[in-house]
């Protein structure tokens, strides 16, 4: 009973009834309503309601956001969520106008920070532009004309500023300049001339391509203007300040602002809901999925919430689209996270969990093998599943590694690898170092054993579609096939093999083929068939990275270990040691671990479930409350 | 000390295994990181997982260390006393490293290629990262069944 | 040609940023909204936030789309090694200041929409345009603006000035693309002239021209040659939707031809080639490194604007919601 079967439910009430019947199954989190609609009906006012909640959610989310740097809040991760009480949800309710203000405030805050940033950056650019100009000691807005004297700031390229010099001694205009400073590209200069010759000048200032600085809108000389500007920086900088603090005080509204999202996050999900239902003007009919082991609890909830609602299940048909949830031995449980990674099952078939399991666990041992570093996992994940508040599949992974260092301590005591070679204790069995080619046979050996569950758990499901003769022509006949040759190997068996691999492969021969119609294809069909064995022999081969894997923790273990001892020579050398001992074998499980478990789960997911599984799940996703931030409490 | 040609090829050969596949994982850690640091400098939050198909290609570096690791064993170099190894012997030394340093070398690159179009999975649906990293580990494989072999040969070699 | 691998580090911030363009959900619901408000409020939920935030009025939107492109482009530019590929898509604006510029001296007047997308500076533009030798800018750039200026002052006319300078662009862009040797780049761009080859012809047949016209209007670069427009261009639209009726442009030219003909607007027929091109462009979608993700992206982003565009119009100016949907490109993402 891997798969929890589902039924389907129908719910006929009242429409006013409806938001109460929603609440209930909220809270009960066990039914995933249908879409009853074969396309969306516009119910005008839920989808109007939506868009005003999705707004308000919005708006929300940004306060959270902006607080959230300022607030203090204690790791979830240590401490769990904040719970909130029904009872303070419905004071906050209550105060929801006041509420809203502070989200105002808070948006307020982030526009006036916004336009600082903007004007600090522009008083910045200006301050760049102006300090090549200090040394100019004339207020800008007297720049221009005075009288007859015009009083110009210019910047010529520099490599203009020769041949213009030059050219103003043989041309003896009247015309003054003098040097200010220079900028990246420019010489920069003050032009003093009689009005009389402006268009003398103006024609030398295009010859030489020279610019005249404006300075517009600005007023002082440059080193006035700089130390406006730099004042207003600090201003600015000041300003900021203190909308920082205004904003820091308003950190204790964090919580509440978090509680009204989830709130009303909660009441999307059931708006959404809604507009699955078809109905009339006071009716409605809602189609919704419950596990079987929740039928009664949910009938109950149903019709103690409204009276006048009719409650029907009914088994699911064929073409239904049913979710899939998942019911495992608690020990397996860590392992769905494998399967989960992959797809999951498919409402039809058989979850492969509790068949994967033991296999990944003795598999993520055999490649990690040291018993050392088995302790090592299991301590530490062990720590994190009691100290932090760790949920969902994240969970389900710490305890997976958490079983995963029970088998590598297993394999690591078989194999007597304590830190590689650094604790020395008899191995259980033999070192796979002095006899790899005993461990390699073992992996080979065990792959042999998960193919041919693979290979069972086909013909089983041939079976339950009632396919019983190709569960006989696929399977059985290539267990018999299969089972001959691996006889061969034994010496003492050969004489036996080889009419069994014979039978089976005879078969194989004359059954595989039996889509062709045509006698002689049929045979050749069959024939190429057996062909299929180079695949079942590739598989088998793949579990030698038991070996390899294992083997590479082992070696690696030992170079850390005669790298550390090659240091330790003196004091100093023996602090050294141990850093590099505890860091290289730290290093060695991590790198190990990740390796055992991607290559565990690859085992799985090519060699095993290539045989039987289909997968392509979809998981069940009932209406719960299903919140952001903190956990809103009944009591 | 004499030194034959023997124990020049059987150091050859460690020297080959631990740089070869040392290179390609250069290469192809280097390779996941620039398109990992590009998915971060727009997202930090997918660092962790963009790591883990970063260490991927890691391991062909590892296994080549380690194959190199098991030569100097056998042949005494750690110990202190080289066995005085015959050119055929040497030969036979080499010959082992060759499997894990040209698969290492060429896996870990390949096996980059495929752990990057990983990180553009993070990028775009982080729940799938198991997929992408899936892909890569398929790749690894090759590395895996080359690193068996050459450390079988090695343990194979018995010197007098 | 460049190598996948230099456009990791690039790729890597693009996937991300693909996933951050505009998704049909977005477009419709901008489309659907009641009022500009509403329009802007969606927008205010997407990566154009802040762009749209710092207008002072929203009949500037063309500056927050401005802003945002020029955004991505520095994106892109710190991130690739190969400036040429980013060179590629931000010639148009270089050329299309170098029209404002030259046109306006032309009519005295001082340059106005100049974009700042482009690559040269402006004040170096305005430099050529005052006829200084020195002015930084590229020679190819400054041999099509001196050839457009002379030609202008013979014939007087200032159409001669954007047939001039379309021409250069196109053949700096062909000779941009073969010097990075890419195909991706290649096809795209061919695709690009040919798709704008038979829109000039087909106008061209209704605004009666002549074959010189015609003859200067047509782009060089594309895979059909400009004899075979020549040939075609006294026979009516019908032949030349049956000619290209095998190639690959055959969907885009039956229907938007056909359109063009009945209702005598081309913006059907822009739209499908526009939708066309992104389809090249997508190929960027599937490949998880290289030259095509930066590349696609770019003309991605450049289609997201036009979209906008036409969105933004069309709210400001009331137009109902099927009109506007007619000329809705379709998405990247």
């Amino acid at each position: 009973m891997a798969i929890v079967k589902m039924k389907k439910m129908y719910v006929f009430g009242l429409k006013k009834d409806r938001d109460r019947i929603l609440d209930t199954l909220q809270k009960l989190g066990a039914a995933e309503i249908a879409d009853l609609k074969e396309e969306d009906i516009d119910d005008g006012e839920v989808t109007r309601e939506l868009s005003e909640l999705e707004s308000k959610l919005g708006r929300l989310k940004m306060a959270i956001d902006f607080l959230k740097p300022y607030g203090k809040e204690q790791n979830p991760l240590v401490y769990g969520r904040p719970k909130i009480s029904v009872k303070r949800l419905q004071e906050l309710l209550s105060r929801e106008d006041e509420i809203s203000e502070v989200v105002n405030i808070i948006s307020g805050f982030d526009q006036r920070i916004y336009r600082l940033k903007a004007e600090e950056s522009r008083i910045k650019n200006q301050i760049e532009l102006l300090k090549p100009w200090l040394r100019l000691d004339i207020p800008v807005e007297n720049l221009g004309r005075a009288g007859k004297v015009e009083l110009r700031a210019v910047a010529v390229p520099k490599k203009n500023y020769k041949p213009l010099v030059d050219k103003l001694q043989e041309k003896e205009l009247p015309l003054e300049i003098i040097p200010i400073g220079e900028s990246q590209d420019d010489n920069l200069l003050l032009a003093i001339y009689h009005h009389s010759a402006i268009s003398d000048v103006q024609e030398l200032f295009k010859e030489f391509s020279v610019t005249t600085e404006e300075f517009s809108g600005l007023k002082g000389t440059p080193t006035q203007i700089i130390a406006q500007f730099q004042e207003r920086l600090g201003a600015i900088e000041t300003e900021r300040q203190k909308i920082q603090v205004e904003i820091s005080k308003l950190r204790d509204h964090l919580l509440d602002l978090e509680a009204l999202y989830d709130y009303w996050f909660l009441e999307k999900q059931k708006k959404e809901n809604l507009l699955k239902m078809a109905g009339t003007e006071k009716v409605f009919l809602m189609k919704a999925w419950v596990p079987e082991p929740s039928v009664e609890a949910v009938k109950e909830a149903v019709t103690s919430a409204a009276g006048a609602s009719h409650v029907v299940f009914e088994e699911p048909s064929e073409e239904d689209d049913i979710p899939v949830v998942l019911s495992n031995p608690r020990i397996v449980q860590p392992f769905e996270i494998v399967t989960e990674l992959y797809s999951l099952p498919n409402p039809r078939e058989i979850d492969p969990n509790i068949f994967m399991a033991p296999f990944f666990f003795v598999f993520f041992g055999m490649m990690v093998s040291d018993a050392a570093y088995g302790l090592v996992l299991s301590l530490l994940s062990g720590l994190a599943l009691w100290k932090l508040k760790i949920k969902g599949a994240g969970r389900k992974l710490v305890e997976l590694l958490f079983l995963g260092g029970v088998s590598t301590f297993i394999w690591g005591m078989i194999f007597g690898s304590w830190f590689g070679d650094l604790i020395k204790i008899k191995p259980l069995w033999l070192n796979p170092m002095d006899n790899p080619m005993a461990v390699l046979y073992l992996s080979f050996a065990m792959g042999l054993v998960q193919i041919y569950v693979g290979i069972i758990l086909s013909a089983c499901k041939n079976i339950k579609s009632g396919n019983i003769a190709d569960a006989v022509m696929d399977q059985v006949l290539w267990l018999v096939f299969l089972t001959g040759l691996v006889m061969m190997i034994f010496p003492g068996l050969a004489g036996v093999a080889k009419y069994v691999a014979l039978s089976g492969a005879v078969g194989l021969v004359l059954t595989q083929g039996r889509s062709q119609k045509n006698i002689v294809k049929r045979l050749i069909s069959g024939v190429l068939s057996l062909y299929n064995v180079a695949a079942y022999f590739s598989d088998v081969l793949s579990y030698s990275r038991l070996l390899a894997l294992g083997l590479a923790t082992g070696v690696i273990a030992t170079v850390i270990n005669t790298m550390a001892r090659l240091i330790g020579v003196n004091i100093l050398g023996y602090i050294v040691m141990t850093i590099v001992m505890v860091g290289g074998h730290f290093f060695n499980i991590a790198v190990n671990a990740l390796g055992a478990f991607v290559h565990g789960s690859r085992l799985q997911y090519i060699e095993f479930f290539g045989k039987f599984y289909e997968g392509g799940g979809r998981p069940f996703d009932p209406l719960r409350m299903e919140t952001k931030y903190v956990d809103l409490e009944d009591a | 000390m004499e030194v034959t040609l023997g124990q020049v090829l059987a150091l050859l050969g460690a020297a080959m295994a631990v740089f070869l596949p040392g290179v390609g994982s250069a290469k192809g850690v280097g390779m996941v990181g620039e398109a990992a640091a590009g998915v971060v400098a727009e997202d930090p939050n997918k660092f962790s997982q963009t790591l883990i198909l970063q260490a991927l290609p890691g391991t062909q570096g590892i296994y080549g260390l380690l194959t190199g690791f098991v030569v100097m064993q056998k042949i005494g170099l750690l110990g202190g006393n080289l066995l005085p190894l015959t050119t055929y012997e040497g030969f036979l030394v080499f010959a082992a490293c060759l499997p894990i340093s040209v698969v290492g070398l060429l896996s870990a690159i390949a096996q980059a290629r495929a752990a990057a179009a990983g990180v553009g999975i993070v990028a775009k649906k982080p729940e799938e990262v198991a997929k992408g990293i899936t892909y890569a580990a398929m790749v690894e494989t090759y590395a895996v069944l080359s690193l068996l072999a050459s450390i079988l040969m090695l343990f194979g070699l018995r010197f007098s | 040609m460049p190598k996948d691998e230099e456009f990791l580090f690039a790729s890597g911030r693009i996937k991300v940023l693909e996933s951050r363009l505009l998704s049909r959900n977005v477009i419709e619901r901008i489309l659907e909204a009641e009022d500009l408000d509403a329009a802007l409020r969606v927008l205010g939920e997407t990566d154009y936030a802040t762009d749209f935030e710092e207008l002072e009025s929203i009949y500037d939107f063309e500056k927050a789309l401005e802003r945002s492109m020029k955004r991505t482009l520095r994106i892109i530019k710190e991130s690739v090694k190969d400036h040429r590929v980013v060179r590629f898509f931000t010639l148009k604006y270089d050329y299309h200041n170098l029209k404002v510029v030259l046109k306006s001296r032309i009519l005295g007047i001082v340059p106005e929409y100049l974009s700042t997308l482009g690559e040269v500076p402006l004040e170096e533009l305005v430099k050529l345009s005052k006829g200084e030798g020195d002015a930084g800018v590229p020679a190819a750039m400054k041999a099509a603006f001196n050839e457009a200026a002379r030609l202008y002052e013979e014939t007087r006319d200032p159409q001669q000035v954007d047939l001039i300078l379309d021409r250069a662009l196109y053949e700096e862009l062909n000779r941009l693309v073969r010097e990075i040797g890419h195909e991706f780049l290649k096809d795209y761009l061919a695709a690009l002239i040919d798709l704008t080859n038979i829109k000039t012809v087909v106008r061209l047949k209704y605004m009666k021209a002549d074959f010189r016209t015609l003859e200067k209007s047509l782009l060089p670069g594309g895979t059909i040659d400009a004899g075979f427009f020549e040939d075609i261009f006294q026979e009516p639209v019908q032949a030349l939707i049956d000619a290209l009726s095998s190639s690959r442009y055959s969907e885009v030219i039956k229907e938007g031809l056909e359109n063009w003909v009945s209702t005598g607007s081309p913006a059907v027929y822009e739209k499908l080639a526009d939708d066309f091109l992104l389809g090249i462009l997508r190929k960027g979608l599937y490949k998880p490194f290289g030259l095509e993700p930066v590349a696609g992206y770019i003309g991605a982003k450049e289609n997201e604007l036009k979209i906008l565009r036409v969105l933004m119009v069309g709210k400001i100016n009331g137009i109902s919601e099927d009109m506007i949907r007619e000329r809705l490109r379709d998405v990247y993402v």
